[in-house]
């Protein structure tokens, strides 16, 4: 059998390894799994974090302050860092991917069912884009401050930054509030593919168990929909406070 | 003999002169098709009609007719197949239509499958899958006796459960990107459970992925459309273990 023929080449062995896992469509497929599960846990514990919105404000401040704080402040950035990594690397072989597979079929069907998938499967791209573009406005508004400075930098009584008071400012504006449930519906609809998917992309197919994974990972995602959708409704319908 | 009465359909099929031509579809009338007929038995009737008017008949391929060559492929009503379990083309019988239908016809649709003439494609990229690492290397000699090598009962069915791909590359046609993930895992799964495949395993995985990738093929994002278009049902299982084969032959290679 002849082992010519690779689909990337690199100057070093170890390059060129790598460039080919990476290069070939099982590689991008299997990193897509990887930083996807990356990025999936991030949202359970951010959402986790989040939650504590729902105690008083000292919980959630006094989070942010041990975040900020934990490992003398480089913990933060290392998973920063980490996530950043993840997500660049999952939006780089999604293009590819998504480029590839747009070019394998230059001629549409005229008429083409559906059989088996889903429409979450099929919008993976469109949600994938819409997500990416939530996350840049979510980011500019509660981590760089830009969409609503007057709220950011805020200090409570005991001089922790006020995450509470800027979250629940935030959400009083029935604008944004709009965008952050429509936004949930993407990450729902990207987690209902991926979470059920990931386990096939990385070889695992079990006849008892990869269903049960793809079960349990379809209810975290409801989870998270639920849970995230929960703190700007609730925030806009309560009364009074702060 | 079914209580049916034969009927006539509306037919909108896919015309191209040859590689080139740009192609478009065509209306035809397909009348007293009874329903007992096949699917191409139906499209014969057409054709004659068309021979007996002095037009070019409608190109198709086929050959057995029996659901075990693989030659049938149209693409009828938006699937492959028509998207009948367990159905081949040749094996799709009329009684699933009803009288004055309109039935959409097309060739399978892909960039390593090019049209040659009206719904034929050429498929010669699956024979190349196949030359980069479908088979197991057998020096010549006296043929080995049968049962030499025991094979568990389980091993065997796993195995078969593959090599009922009869190639016809209707995953292909079905699959969102128009991977051939599926008949490539079919041939990787066929050989890795038997022990005269086990030892080209992995470069057998690296080689034919490799190789739908520089075909042209596009790559499977589990939409699992190919396993509900296979008319041999061949389940997606195959697809991780030819995965779980590259992922081990990449991270192991030795060079
Ligand atoms: S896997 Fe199924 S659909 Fe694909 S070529 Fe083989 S028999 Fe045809
Ligand atoms: S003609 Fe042989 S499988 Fe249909």
């Amino acid at each position: 059998m002849s082992d010519g023929e690779r689909v990337v080449r690199g100057a070093l062995p170890v390059g060129r390894l790598v460039g080919d896992f990476l290069g070939s469509s099982v590689g991008a497929k299997v990193i897509m799994a990887l930083t996807g599960v990356v990025l999936w846990s991030f949202l359970i514990g951010h959402l986790v974090g989040n939650l504590q919105i729902f105690q008083a404000p000292d919980a959630i401040n006094g989070y942010a302050v041990f975040l900020h704080t934990v490992g003398h402040g480089a913990a933060l950035w290392l998973v920063r860092a980490a996530l950043l990594g993840c997500l660049l690397a999952h939006i780089a072989m999604g293009m590819r991917l998504t480029a590839l597979n747009r070019a394998a079929r230059p001629i549409a069907y005229a008429k083409k069912k559906r059989l088996r998938t889903t429409p979450a499967a099929l919008w993976m791209a469109a949600s994938g884009v819409l997500l990416f573009m939530f996350l840049a406005f979510h980011l500019a508004h509660f981590t760089i401050g830009l969409v609503d400075p007057s709220s950011f930098g805020l200090k409570d009584a005991e001089g922790q930054m006020d995450v509470y008071k800027m979250v629940w400012i935030a959400f009083k504006n029935p604008v944004v509030v709009v965008t952050y449930v429509v936004a949930q519906f993407f990450v729902l609809s990207h987690l209902m593919h991926g979470t059920a998917s990931l386990w096939q992309s990385i070889g695992v197919n079990h006849g008892v168990w990869t269903p049960v994974l793809s079960g349990v990972g379809k209810a975290i995602a409801l989870f998270i929909f639920v849970g995230n959708l929960a703190i700007p409704v609730v925030i806009l319908i309560a009364w009074g406070k702060p | 003999m079914s209580t049916q009465k034969n009927m006539n359909l509306t037919l909108q099929v896919w015309r191209q002169k040859s590689k080139r031509d740009a192609g478009g579809f065509k209306t035809y009338q397909a009348k007293n098709i009874s329903p007992d007929q096949s699917f191409l038995e139906m499209l014969d009737v057409v054709n004659e009609d068309l021979i007996a008017k002095g037009e070019e008949p409608i190109a198709f391929d086929h050959d057995c007719r029996e659901g075990i060559c693989g030659m049938c492929s149209l693409f009828i009503n938006g699937a492959p197949h028509g998207g009948f379990p367990g159905t081949t083309t040749c094996q799709l019988h009329m009684r699933h239509f009803k009288d004055g239908d309109e039935i959409t016809i097309e060739p399978w649709r892909a960039k390593p499958f090019p049209v040659l003439k009206d719904l034929i494609v050429d498929r010669t990229s699956f024979d190349r899958l196949v030359q980069a690492g479908g088979y197991i290397s057998v020096n010549t000699g006296g043929a080995p006796d049968a049962n030499a090598v025991p094979i568990p009962k389980k091993d065997a069915d796993l195995a078969m459960d593959a090599a009922s791909c009869i190639g016809c590359g209707a995953c292909v046609a079905a699959c969102p990107n128009a991977s051939a993930m599926l008949f490539v895992s079919a041939k990787i799964s066929q050989l890795r459970h038997l022990p005269q495949g086990e030892a080209e395993r992995k470069k057998r995985a690296l080689n034919m992925l490799n190789r739908a990738d520089q075909e042209g093929f596009g790559s499977c994002r589990n939409h699992f459309e190919c396993e509900a278009a296979c008319p041999k049902d061949i389940p997606r299982r195959v697809m991780a273990e030819a995965y779980r084969d590259y992922i081990e032959a990449s991270a192991l290679r030795e060079e």
